[in-house]
């Protein structure tokens, strides 16, 4: 195997999401050492304000809002995702209790590991891309043009274009799952 | 996104929120109900008003406030399977009307909250005052003489600590420390009374303050009992009557009478005295008695000289009966000198 593949793309993808499953049953695990359940009962509000946040990059991409840095939106949607995804990781902690909940919580899963790969072919698009970078200096463009410029061109890559495909129904799916929670949660709290 | 995928995705969701919808119970119920509640786990609308919770309007339903805890929901009379322990009638008690203030459903929610948590809280403030009614009374040595008033002592949230005030308990119970707190079984305590009180404070054992006064007078000629006598060369040939030279309120300074010596003892100065005689000129020649020369109250000034020790007192000392300070003399030691003249003056 290609060592420059491994170091750059398979340990860094697989640390990752390992991180967030160990990150999840260590966060799990503490609250219940600490007798602390009832927090991880609440961490699916703050998980979910994260995630909806990272969604403002989603939003840019598609035109519908105007404002914002897409490079500086992008690291938030990643990070966001990732930290918002621990926090419901730790609220769902290992209860199987009932079947949306647990669908929903697959759907995140799912869609974090499709942004993960995202991620990844983002990397590689750009790698492709710099060569372009060359291409616009010699046209003699701004710096800050040529960023923009590369950063487009790397989100519409090809390969992106495909993987997208297969991410918006996942997240929407996700999307659809956790209303669907939220909503019965909603419906049957204890409002006191 | 190929219209065909789109309406795949809104298919099974749509199936979803059937599914939701028809069999709650599996997909968004929170674990399983208790065994009482399984005939309408289906039902949640049974339990639950939408976007309000489980309301104790609905609780209330079935669950009628006047036969909690005697009667079950189909009206058969609760007997307990322990038959010393009685149903216990509360809920009628109850301030307001606030079933999961205490109860919940759900297996999966069970670790969030405590089943059947209580809080004193919601009773009526005549009924805080009855413990009893709900409560067993302890019946152990300390609670035999106690009020029905748990609060004196305890409080709501839990049996211990409790706080004790013997200021509550009336004046023939406050005398019978023993009814409640043990004996020591040591010497000391073994002989006295029971009157703790009389030495020790009810807020702790110790500093104690002990009054001889309050022996009998036997028992205070009897200081070994409590005390420990010196084994030192003072006390060795000493009787067990301390008093006598010492008092109850100190050992120190204590005052020694040579006249309560008995006359053998008396002669023998050098056993409580220094161990020999004073080793100089004077004294080398001189007998072991030391009273020829010296008397009890101190030893300067002493009658005689150098090498004149051995002659025995004559009147002209002083007068007869008395020390050269004019202290009175035993009768023994008068005696003594008497005859001790009176063999010189024959020879």
């Amino acid at each position: 195997m290609d060592k420059t593949l491994l170091r750059e793309e398979i340990v860094p993808f697989i640390g990752q999401f390992s991180l967030l499953l160990v990150g999840s049953y260590v966060g799990d695990l503490v609250l219940h050492f600490l007798h602390l359940q009832w927090v991880g009962r609440w961490l699916g509000i703050p998980g979910s304000i994260l995630i909806i946040l990272s969604f403002l990059y989603s939003l840019r991409k598609r035109k519908i809002i105007k404002f914002g840095n897409p490079k500086f939106l992008l690291k938030m949607h990643e990070t966001l995702t990732w930290v918002g995804s621990l926090l419901v990781l730790v609220h769902a902690g290992i209860h199987f209790n009932t079947i949306l909940p647990w669908l929903a919580t697959a759907g995140l899963m799912l869609n974090v590991l499709s942004g993960m790969v995202g991620q990844r072919l983002l990397h590689r698009s750009k790698v492709h891309l710099l060569e372009m970078e060359e291409t616009y200096r010699l046209k003699g463009m701004s710096k800050t043009e040529i960023d923009q410029e590369i950063f487009w061109e790397s989100v519409t890559y090809d390969l992106m274009t495909k993987w997208r495909v297969i991410h918006f129904p996942i997240s929407l799916a996700f999307t659809v799952l956790a209303l669907g929670h939220i909503l019965t949660i909603l419906m049957f709290w204890e409002w006191k | 996104m190929s219209r065909f995928v789109k309406t795949l995705i809104w298919l099974n969701l749509g199936i979803l929120a059937a599914l939701a919808i028809n069999y709650a119970h599996l997909m968004i119920s929170p674990g399983p109900v208790s065994k009482g509640h399984s005939e309408i786990q289906t039902d949640c609308f049974a339990c639950h008003t939408p976007f309000v919770g489980a309301t104790a309007r609905k609780c209330i339903t079935c669950h009628k406030v006047a036969d909690i805890g005697l009667k079950t929901t189909k009206g058969k009379v609760i007997v307990k399977k322990d038959v010393k322990k009685k149903a216990v009638a509360f809920h009628q008690m109850l301030s307001q009307q606030n079933c999961t203030g205490c109860h919940t459903d759900h297996k999966g929610i069970a670790i969030y909250r405590n089943k059947y948590k209580f809080s004193h809280d919601l009773l009526e403030h005549k009924a805080l005052e009855k413990c009893s009614s709900c409560h067993a009374k302890p019946k152990d040595k300390v609670h035999e003489m106690a009020s029905e008033k748990c609060l004196t002592c305890h409080v709501q949230e839990k049996w211990k600590p409790a706080t004790f005030k013997h200021e509550n308990l009336t004046k023939a119970v406050l005398e019978k420390c023993t009814s409640c707190h043990k004996r020591p079984t040591d010497k000391l305590h073994k002989q006295v009374s029971p009157k703790c009180g009389l030495c020790h404070l009810t807020e702790k054992w110790k500093p104690a303050t002990f009054k001889h006064e309050l022996l009998p007078k036997v028992e205070l000629e009897k200081c070994s009992n409590c005390h420990k006598l010196p084994t030192d060369r003072i006390h060795e040939n000493a009787s067990q009557k301390c008093g006598q030279c010492h008092k109850t309120e100190k050992w120190k300074p204590a005052t020694f009478k040579h006249e309560l010596l008995p006359r053998s003892e008396l002669r023998q100065c050098m056993t409580c005295h220094m161990r020999s005689k004073p080793d100089d000129n004077l004294h080398r020649n001189s007998s072991d008695r030391c009273g020829n020369c010296h008397f009890t109250n101190k030893w300067k000034p002493a009658k005689g000289g150098a090498g004149s020790t051995s002659r025995p007192l004559s009147r002209s000392s002083g007068s007869f009966n008395t020390s050269p300070n004019n202290e009175q003399l035993p009768q023994w030691y008068l005696d003594e000198r008497k005859k001790r003249l009176d063999r010189r003056r024959n020879n």
